[in-house]
């Protein structure tokens, strides 16, 4: 009898294997060996097959049993009564006389005794059939495969909802800027670190005829795929309403009054949105965002007019800032994640300490300062990892 | 963070403790909210005075519970903010939104009266 204590650990060595399978290819072929290799000797079993399901048959596709390859029989009629009897219960264990396999699977003196069960992985079926020892037991057989069953139905379920998440990563990565816009007189530099797969953060640019370009920043509230659907919402919405040419502070109301009736009830959103002119005018609305940082005329101005976030009332007003950005000022946008980063003594980044590594380093060109940043920020965190989402915008006027 | 209850009349205090920044700890207060609504209070105070720190997650549960609290007839209103939140309030100018007073006796009072 296989010692509790040693099964559980084995359970977590084959777990952990199988978590450490990625790719395309299915994870069951790997089970399989692994099942057959960490519990055969406690358990009696001699050897494994996989097969999958056909239309009339289920196909042999793996074969553990080197000496007897041909007693797996390439295919299993689909019709038959035990195969009819496993797809409705889930699995089999060698014993009820009038459900076997017969004498071309189990054996001319039916001496083989087999044990299967049936797990479904998106559009498959599949059959997987151990050979048992002599010495077996009903009462470990039965537990082992009905836990390695559970937990590979778990794992397939949570592949599935990964790859959901891939592709919402991947939508969210498509929204994303593929560079600087193409603007004379500025240099623009922006990056963006997600702490999930697909975060809460959103940044977008906006280049004009005229030669003005416009810049938006924002956060949703909370993480992972709601947040990443209100970014979606805000970057399509912005999108139309600047390509429409509409007033901007008719796109927050009316982003304002679609949010609010969405029925996420924890959805907000802080936005900034500033245009640009060539002379280094800027009009801008900062929808509750911690003001960005406006280095000219040798100080440093916070950009904090304009309302409250995106979402939370019906109706709400926002009003439009204006500032001027010098030859060589610089526009620093940035996200919470930023100024909430934590030092091991607990300490938080905040604007103050971005203030300074502004000023600091105001004459390196825009990529440099983004680096420089980023740089700063993750020495600082007491840890490497990032909590929150992270985005930064740096804009420097160069003409 | 852990909440702690106290109901003078039908008002509901919720006494917060450490921090509110996402996870369980916002969904614990969301669902908190929802179960005083369910049983017909309608009118809440947040002490704030042990909560040191609040992100946007955080936020978004206090926005979210003052809508639900609102589209019921009832409000939710803050007390006791410590300095370093309430000028979180401040930059993202949510202090137009909550009403916040000195004390939680005091946001009772202004319920009661109102």
């Amino acid at each position: 009898m296989i010692q509790p204590k040693v099964f559980y650990r084995k359970i977590d060595a084959l777990l952990s294997k199988i978590s450490q399978e990625e790719g395309e290819k299915s994870l069951l072929p790997s089970v399989l060996k692994e099942l057959v290799s960490s519990f055969g000797e406690d358990l009696h079993i001699k050897s494994g097959r996989l097969y999958r399901q056909g239309r009339k048959h289920f196909v042999l596709v793996k074969n553990l049993d080197k000496v007897n390859r041909r007693r797996a029989g390439s295919s299993l009629d689909l019709n038959q009564p035990v195969l009819q009897s496993i797809l409705q219960q889930g699995s089999y264990i060698h014993g009820d006389p009038t459900v076997t396999f017969g004498p071309k699977v189990e054996g001319q003196k039916g001496h083989l005794a087999l044990a299967a069960f049936v797990v479904e992985e998106d559009n498959n079926r599949w059959l997987m059939m151990f050979e048992l020892g002599r010495g077996w037991e009903r009462e470990e057989i039965e537990f082992c495969l009905n836990t390695v069953r559970t937990v590979v139905g778990y794992r397939i379920a949570a592949e599935r909802f990964q790859s959901d998440l891939r592709q919402a990563a991947q939508i969210q990565l498509s929204l994303l800027p593929d560079g600087p816009p193409p603007i004379t007189g500025y240099q623009v530099a922006g990056r963006q670190i997600p702490a999930e797969l697909v975060g809460g953060d959103l940044y977008d640019y906006y280049p004009f005829d005229d030669g003005c370009f416009g810049v938006a920043v924002g956060d949703a509230s909370g993480h992972g795929l709601p947040a990443a659907l209100l970014v979606r919402d805000i970057v399509t919405g912005l999108r139309m309403g600047i390509e429409k040419e509409l007033k901007i502070r008719h796109v927050f109301d009316k982003l304002n009054r679609v949010i609010h009736n969405s029925r996420l009830s924890t959805g907000f959103i802080s936005l900034f949105y500033g245009e640009l002119e060539s002379n280094g005018n800027l009009f801008y609305i900062n929808a509750g965002r911690p003001p960005p940082l406006l280095f000219s005329q040798e100080k440093i101005q916070e950009l904090s007019i304009g309302g409250i976030p995106i979402g939370p009332l019906p109706e709400t007003e926002f009003k439009r800032g204006f500032a001027h950005l010098d030859h060589q000022g610089v526009l620093l946008l940035y996200t919470d994640g930023l100024i909430e980063r934590k030092s091991k003594g607990g300490h938080q980044f905040g604007i103050q300490r971005l203030k300074e590594l502004l000023l600091k380093h105001r004459a390196d060109r825009a990529d440099q300062i983004l680096d420089l940043i980023f740089d700063y920020a993750q020495k600082f965190g007491k840890v490497a990892k990032w909590e929150d989402d992270i985005t930064v915008v740096v804009i420097k006027r160069t003409l | 963070m852990n909440i702690r209850e106290e109901l003078k009349s039908d008002v509901a205090i919720l006494t917060l403790r450490g921090e509110l920044i996402g996870g369980q700890e916002t969904i614990a207060l969301q669902d908190h909210i929802k179960g005083l609504i369910a049983d017909g209070i309608k009118n809440v105070v947040v002490d704030l005075a042990k909560v040191k720190w609040l992100n946007s997650s955080g936020f978004g549960v206090l926005l979210g519970g003052l809508t639900s609290l609102r589209n019921a007839g009832g409000d939710l209103k803050l007390a006791d903010v410590t300095e370093r939140v309430e000028s979180l309030l401040m930059m993202t100018k949510l202090i137009t939104i909550f009403e916040t007073f000195e004390t939680k006796e005091r946001a009772v009072v202004s319920f009661i009266k109102g």
